[in-house]
């Protein structure tokens, strides 16, 4: 018996569910998508075959196999011919992961909804100050991509980007921030957390701090782990404060990865609870922790490893388990780190390359 | 860290002068002997480093037990001579350019240069005899300060243990058992914690050592390379073993006690076997010995490892292979037809691949035998070992006892005690 659906259907089912999500119907649009990429995925129904499940025995999102993250490098999860992939920034073994996009209308409608209720919920547009290198330079960087959609479609006229191939443009940025009215228009600054970190080290060599706009936010997407000094949490959100005057309820975390479609941010700005500083999905994403020694989902609160069943995932695979620890928590969850034998997330990885003479 | 009597303790080094030979391997071997009576220091230290770990104390006991054994006095004599002829016929007292024109012995990592010695400790006015020697040891696996200790007081040397974060017991049972039993022998050691990378502290002990002994990742070895006129240095290296078509009543058994021993970690530890019967067949005998073991010694829970077993299942998978697990990360076999020569993810995953021929194995072994340690054979014809140790593996053995280095083995080729005796005969 086949349960999989012509891919239009597939496809179309998850594009309506993204366009007007119904939580209660996320499961059965999670099967029509599963048994879709059962049937056009080789390399996944592989892996399904080998753990033993079809879509006759999966009977929720939460059932389907999930493929590793490192797998991305091993083989091409897609169901139809593709010409646009995203690539992992690579790891110390040289492989990169790639993500292939036979059609990029269901990331184009996963990024926006999200990104605004987190960043934007009090406004339309914004200044956009970004340490992402451009789309241009880096076109098979999903994060460079998101970011120029960000300018696209939230950003104002004088929005602009402060790092390229070339490094970082530090001279540029401090004017810009040296000309910002504290009494004026708030800016949204976008960026690696490695990224962030050298302007703050800047900064702090040249004597700077700077008071932006009040409501003025940051989107920090995290990711420096063994690439340069690493920071607390708490000393980062510090170092934001001092360096540039945001304060830490203005410091929204960003959880994404090259082989998801959709991000998480943290609860900060659209929360009465900001402290609590919860990653939290869009409708369209759901996640498990995963016992670290069992391998079942985990109920209890405790440490896992994170999983994730992304409907935006339709071309390729929705059930993906990473290599980031985390807790569960109501609403959402928190990031404990990365697995310590795990390769720098790829976003991070970019600016690293760019700034690592100098970290 | 000025609480370090690096005076003391030179004096203590010069005091082991006036010892003889029997003395200090009677000491050492009652210290050894003591810790393996039942409730001994050295079941007392699993119990605990068990605890702190998370690890299977039955496990822990098992490892530093065979450790102690090792060490009794037959093999440290065994030990003591074999370096002595070593460092005889060939004085580590050497810059690195005349070390890089030795010829044999062919397994020395390219990490790994040898010591520079003479130069340098003349150039800081210090005696280019080692007297002091800092051994910082790796936590990986259990009971490392035992080999460190051993040859450092044999080379008449005295010692600063730096155990790692995580394994900070054993150093100090063994120095506490060993003030008991040989106090003279004690008074050359001292057992010391730091934040590795604490310039406040590593400044002024490197600066008073000859000699630093340290097994660690690229970052750690570089950072210490040049930090004192004498070092030997050991870099990450893996093991593997091969299973011939005989390989005996309960082999599956010993290649999983081995496999889970210390969990996976440390350089001894064997990533995959290659087995000359059916791959298939041999994985299911494996995987029911790894569910057997895993009963006597469960699994350490270490979150961290469990995305690597994940992808290694899901890359088997890929290329073909088959996934033999308990529906948990506890342990892995995976047959795979296919295997890439790297180790695995670590967390009691074994690979399971036929053997290809001779040819090729023997190609591939030289290829990667700058990060292999050992192989392990099991049922094989002795020709194969011979061949191995042709091919420059520092350490070729059995199977089941591929965790079970003899004293004073050559870790990456290399015999620590060796060295330290060849830059006192180079001295002297």
């Amino acid at each position: 018996m086949s349960h999989a659906q012509p891919p239009a259907d597939a496809i179309r089912l998850v594009g309506e569910y993204l366009a007007a999500p119904d939580p209660a119907e996320f499961d059965a649009v999670a099967l029509a998508i599963f048994a879709y990429q059962f049937e056009n995925n080789e390399p996944y129904r592989r892996l399904c075959m080998a753990s033993g499940r079809d879509p006759d025995s999966v009977r929720s999102w939460s059932d389907a196999p999930a493929v590793p993250t490192a797998a991305f490098t091993l083989a091409e999860f897609t169901t139809a011919p593709w010409e646009r992939a995203f690539r992992t920034s690579g790891t110390t073994r040289g492989d990169r992961g790639v993500h292939p996009f036979p059609d990029d209308a269901l990331y184009r409608a996963s990024w926006e909804p999200p990104f605004r209720r987190h960043l934007m919920p009090d406004r339309d547009r914004v200044r956009v100050i970004s340490l992402i290198p451009p789309e241009e330079e880096f076109p098979d960087s999903s994060l460079s991509w998101m970011t120029a959609r960000v300018f696209e479609t939230v950003g104002t006229a004088d929005s602009a980007c402060y790092l390229d191939a070339r490094g970082l443009h530090h001279d540029a940025l401090r004017e810009t921030l040296a000309s910002l009215d504290p009494a004026g228009d708030p800016v949204l600054v976008l960026g690696t957390t490695f990224a962030l970190t050298e302007v703050l080290d800047r900064m702090d060599a040249d004597g700077a701090r700077f008071t932006l706009p009040r409501g003025s936010r940051i989107m920090d997407t995290g990711g420096f782990k063994g690439r340069a000094r690493e920071m607390s949490r708490r000393d980062l959100l510090l170092g934001y404060a001092r360096g540039l005057g945001v304060p830490s309820d203005h410091v929204v975390g960003e959880y994404g990865m090259t082989e998801l479609s959709s991000q998480f941010y943290e609860t900060v700005l659209d929360s009465t609870d900001p402290a609590k500083r919860v990653y939290r999905g869009p409708d369209w994403i759901r996640t498990r922790v995963l016992h670290p020694d069992t391998l079942e989902h985990r109920h209890d609160g405790g440490l896992g490893l994170l999983a994730h069943f992304d409907l935006a995932n339709a071309w390729t695979v929705s059930a993906v388990v990473t290599e980031d620890l985390g807790y569960a928590v109501d609403g959402g969850f928190r990031f404990a780190g990365r697995a310590s034998e795990a390769e720098i997330r790829g976003c991070s990885l970019t600016a690293a390359e760019i700034l690592g003479g100098r970290a | 860290l000025s609480v370090v009597d690096t005076a003391g303790l030179r004096e203590a080094a010069s005091a082991l002068d006036d010892m003889t030979d029997a003395d200090i391997l009677d000491g050492l071997h009652a210290v050894f002997a003591a810790g393996l009576e039942d409730g001994g220091w050295i079941d007392r230290a699993a119990t605990r480093l068990a605890h702190e770990r998370g690890e299977s104390a039955a496990m822990i006991r098992f490892g530093l037990r065979r450790s102690a054994a090792a060490h009794l006095r037959p093999h440290l004599e065994r030990q003591w001579s074999e370096a002595r002829m070593e460092a005889a016929r060939h004085p580590a007292h050497r810059t690195q350019t005349e070390a890089a024109t030795r010829p044999a012995p062919s397994a020395r990592p390219e990490a790994a240069v040898y010591p520079t010695h003479s130069a340098q400790a003349e150039a800081g006015g210090r005696s280019a005899r080692p007297r002091l020697v800092l051994q910082v040891l790796a936590g990986n696996v259990p009971g490392l300060a035992f080999p460190a200790a051993v040859s450092t007081l044999l080379a008449r040397c005295a010692g600063i243990l730096k155990p790692a974060r995580d394994e900070r017991v054993t150093a100090s049972a063994f120095h506490e058992a060993l003030r008991f039993h040989a106090p003279a022998l004690a008074r050359a050691l001292d057992v010391r914690y730091w934040t590795g990378g604490d310039s406040s502290v590593e400044d002024e002990l490197l600066a008073a050592v000859d000699w630093i002994v340290v097994s660690g990742e690229g970052a750690t070895l570089e950072a210490l390379r040049h930090r004192a006129p004498g070092t030997t240095l050991h870099g990450p290296r893996w093991s593997l073993g091969v299973v011939g078509e005989n390989p005996g009543q309960g082999w599956a058994g010993k290649v999983a006690r081995e496999v889970c021993l210390h969990e996976q970690r440390g350089c001894l530890s064997p990533h995959f076997v290659f087995v000359a019967d059916e791959p298939a067949a041999a994985g299911r005998e494996l995987a029911r010995a790894m569910a057997e073991r895993q009963s006597e010694w469960p699994a350490a829970k270490r979150p961290e490892e469990t995305s690597g077993v994940l992808a290694a299942r899901a890359a088997a998978s890929l290329r073909g292979g088959s996934v033999l697990d308990p529906g948990t990360a506890d342990w892995t076999v995976l047959v795979d037809p296919d295997p890439v020569w790297e180790p695995g993810p670590g967390g009691r995953c074994l690979r399971v691949a036929p053997y290809p021929g001779d040819t090729d194995f023997f190609r591939r072994l030289r290829e990667t035998s700058k990060s292999i340690q050992v192989v392990g054979f099991m049922g094989c014809d002795d020709r194969l070992l011979r061949t191995a140790t042709d091919c420059g593996v520092p350490w070729v053995t059995s199977l089941d006892a591929i965790q079970d280095p003899p004293a004073g083995w050559r870790a990456d080729g290399r015999s620590e005690l060796a060295e330290l005796l060849g830059a006192e005969a180079g001295d002297s």
